[in-house]
């Protein structure tokens, strides 16, 4: 080994996998109905869970649907977009 | 027009007057805005979250072609229907099968129409601007279509 050669020290970087929310927002089109049964559909909720983010989507202006890894978030929020529910993800608080 | 709807054979819509072709056809132009943009729309709340660079390039293609999808079959169904029928009192058959394609059509219709008047926000009245009226119309007449589908259950 000469003088100038560099010494790696490894370092334990340990971050913390932040969860995301992934959130619907409220339209003036989408039946309640059908909102319901794209969250059954997409999340595999029973009904009253359904029905109740629906309510909250309704009544509040948008709902946290699901929470957890970003990939997932991700995949669920393409999933409900492609069945026209205004959608994004956000890092949980 | 008139609509027969049965959870077995699905929902046939049996047009009697040649303006009941023009009602089914609108569906087609309205769903086929080109001044509104669905996939865009629906993740515009994403705008603000710094992930809508990534989402426009690859989220956005995929939902454009599946909306495009379901208005392709509606307007093959509707051609088909009609090659056959107009300007001659018809029908259009929709198995349960298609009820996904359907509703989803109907649905880019009122968005799009919604996007354009805003007839919620504002509902027009019969003796005001006649765009609106009719748009407002169409709408109620989706709707209520939409409202079939789900009471038999979307699949």
């Amino acid at each position: 080994m000469s003088d100038s050669d560099t010494l790696i020290l490894p370092r334990e970087d340990v971050a913390l996998d932040v969860p995301w929310n992934v959130v619907v927002h409220d339209d003036p089109v989408n039946l309640m109905g059908y909102v319901t049964w794209v969250l059954m559909k997409v999340f595999g909720y029973p009904e009253a869970k359904a029905a109740k983010l629906m309510m909250e989507v309704h009544t509040l202006g948008r709902s946290v649907v699901w929470t957890g890894g970003r990939e997932r978030a991700e995949f669920f929020a393409q999933q409900l977009q492609s069945h026209q529910l205004t959608t994004s993800i956000e890092k949980s608080a | 027009m008139k609509l027969s709807a049965s959870p077995m054979d699905g929902i046939e819509l049996i047009l009697e007057e040649p303006h009941d072709w023009l009602m089914v056809m609108a569906v087609l132009h309205d769903a086929n805005d080109r001044d509104f943009d669905l996939a865009g729309s629906l993740g515009a709340a994403a705008e603000a979250s710094g992930q809508w660079e990534d989402w426009k390039e690859w989220v956005l293609p995929d939902l454009r072609e599946g909306f495009a999808d379901n208005l392709r079959h509606v307007v093959r169904v509707i051609k088909d229907a009609q090659s056959e029928a107009f300007p001659g009192p018809g029908s259009i058959k929709i198995p349960p099968d298609d009820y996904f394609p359907w509703y989803a059509t109907l649905n880019q219709a009122r968005l799009a129409l919604e996007a354009k008047y805003r007839l919620t926000a504002d509902p027009p009245a019969p003796d005001q601007n006649a765009d609106r009226w009719a748009a407002f119309v169409r709408s109620q007449f989706y709707s209520m279509l939409q409202s079939q589908f789900l009471n038999l259950g979307l699949g």
